[in-house]
């Protein structure tokens, strides 16, 4: 006690003394590392809200796989079977950024890559003008814009585009983060609030745009290609995120309390794209719900655990709907009934799997039909790598 | 082609298009239970069975095969209906 109480002090006088700048600066160091500087390891950003947007052409299954038959049955004895297979994903109907008789005229990566800038620049203007209407912000209020996709290209980046579509601050941070495709939701969220602990004041937007449809490869008659054709749709949702002492934190329904990373080494084959002159080949392995058994219950139990909580200390699972067989998958590797993850299930069912955008949707049905008060829920989604990422949330209890 | 030539051309496709590491496939191998087949690899399993022979597996969406011997029953039906026409 003594020697800390003599150390405190007799700094200022040892900052008179020392001329040397690098021991100024370990003196300055160790200061900041002191309890003389305000510990901050509380923080816990919020979030604040979530708006959706479909692309507009939308089709049922039946439409779409008959359009898909049109351009592939020449390649199979029995073409009934894998429009059978097709009514078997479970999906009922999705969006597609183009109406389907665009598709047959579209071919190689650059027309795809073009339809795609076209379409998502509106698709995230929407929903970036909605999510901020609704929170009464001014877009020069936006300190940070992250943007997510995993199906187009677009250099400058897709939020540059957005700052020329809405009146943001020349000043506005970027983030595009391109290549997390179905992890990008949740690890979008979870990088977006580390950057929100290191500036508490500040409000940040998460954009993800998905036109899985822009993706199709006509020549492409693999299984794994059958099933992407079965399952993708195209989405955008944006989300509202704000600092711990922003002026909208009060009045945020969600707190973030931290995230988990999980990287699962040499499974670089199990989910990604080939990128080839026709455009972005699926790689897509059946793998997938194998993993999701394999390494999900240990990490999210270890997550919790190491946060100080157990699986029935959870209220809510916001999941990614990845497909089915994922999350089937997870229903039984975590003991879920099937009422844990209906809204992953609803939004599996009626718009397909939108990649990154998907799971913002379910967080959006989470946030508009569920009571979360003071309830604690996990956000759960996996994706190339293979990875997965969890974040921990706790719904805020009135005004904080 | 005989019971014994389908056998042998199934262990190719399951070896080659299902990516399943075959040992001994006898018509007695269950198909979930031993070859851990899942519905996308049955589905490669008859995609390429029909391409590859020209034929329709007339099987029962409702009751897929469970194994090797039902798949052999099917592709046998369908190969002698096709010496029928």
């Amino acid at each position: 006690m003594e020697n800390s109480a003599s150390t405190i002090v007799s700094l200022p006088v040892t900052m008179y003394l020392i001329q040397d700048q690098t021991l100024l600066f370990i003196l300055r160091m160790t200061i900041e590392s002191s309890n003389l500087a305000p510990s901050r390891n509380d923080l816990m950003p919020l979030i604040q809200s979530v708006a959706t947007q479909l692309a507009p052409h939308c089709y049922s299954q039946e439409e779409i796989t008959r359009a898909l038959m049109d351009q592939w049955a020449s390649n199979y004895h029995n073409p009934e079977r894998i429009l059978r297979f097709q009514r078997n994903v479970l999906v009922g109907s999705r969006h597609l950024a183009l109406p389907l008789e665009q598709y047959k005229e579209m071919n190689g990566l650059g027309a795809y890559n073009t339809a795609w800038i076209n379409a998502a620049v509106p698709l995230a203007t929407d929903a970036v003008t909605t999510l901020l209407d609704g929170a009464n912000l001014d877009p020069g209020a936006i300190n940070l814009i992250a943007s997510t996709t995993v199906t187009g290209v677009a250099v400058p980046s897709l939020e540059a585009r957005l700052m020329n579509t809405l009146p943001f601050s020349r000043q506005t941070r970027r983030l595009p983060l391109m290549g997390l495709g179905g992890l990008g939701g949740v690890a979008g969220i979870n990088r977006v609030c580390d950057y929100l602990k290191a500036y508490p004041t500040h409000a940040a937007i998460l954009l993800s745009v998905e036109l899985c449809s822009l993706t199709h490869q006509s020549m492409d008659v693999s299984i794994p290609n059958l099933i992407a054709s079965g399952l993708f749709g195209d989405g955008c949702a944006a989300v509202l995120m704000v600092g711990d002492d922003h002026p909208l934190a009060t009045t945020s329904p969600l707190r973030w309390i931290n995230s988990r990373s999980a990287f699962f080494k040499d499974t670089e084959r199990v989910m990604g794209w080939d990128i080839v002159d026709s455009g972005f080949k699926v790689v897509l392995s059946p793998e997938v719900p194998k993993l999701v058994e394999a390494e999900l219950p240990d990490e999210l139990n270890d997550f919790l655990q190491s946060e100080g909580y157990t699986r029935k200390d959870l209220a809510f699972i916001v999941a990614h709907p990845g497909g089915p067989k994922v999350l089937t998958a997870m229903q039984g590797a975590l003991a879920l009934d099937e009422k844990a993850l209906e809204k992953s299930w609803k939004s599996l069912k009626e718009l397909g799997n939108m990649s990154s955008s998907s799971v913002l949707f379910v967080l959006k049905d989470t946030l508009d039909q569920s009571e979360l008060s003071g309830q604690l829920g996990v956000m759960v989604a996996m994706g190339p790598g293979f990875c997965a990422e969890l974040s921990l949330l706790r719904g805020t209890e009135g005004q904080e | 082609m005989n019971r014994a030539e389908i056998l042998q051309f199934l262990t190719l496709i399951l070896q080659e298009k299902c990516k399943i590491p075959v040992v001994q496939l006898t018509e007695n191998t269950h198909l979930l239970n031993d070859l851990k087949l899942d519905s996308v690899a049955l589905l490669t399993l008859s995609v390429e069975i029909e391409n590859q022979l020209e034929i329709i597996l007339l099987d029962d969406p409702e009751s897929p095969p469970t194994t090797v011997k039902e798949i052999i029953d099917l592709v046998a039906q369908s190969l002698k209906e096709l010496e029928n026409q």
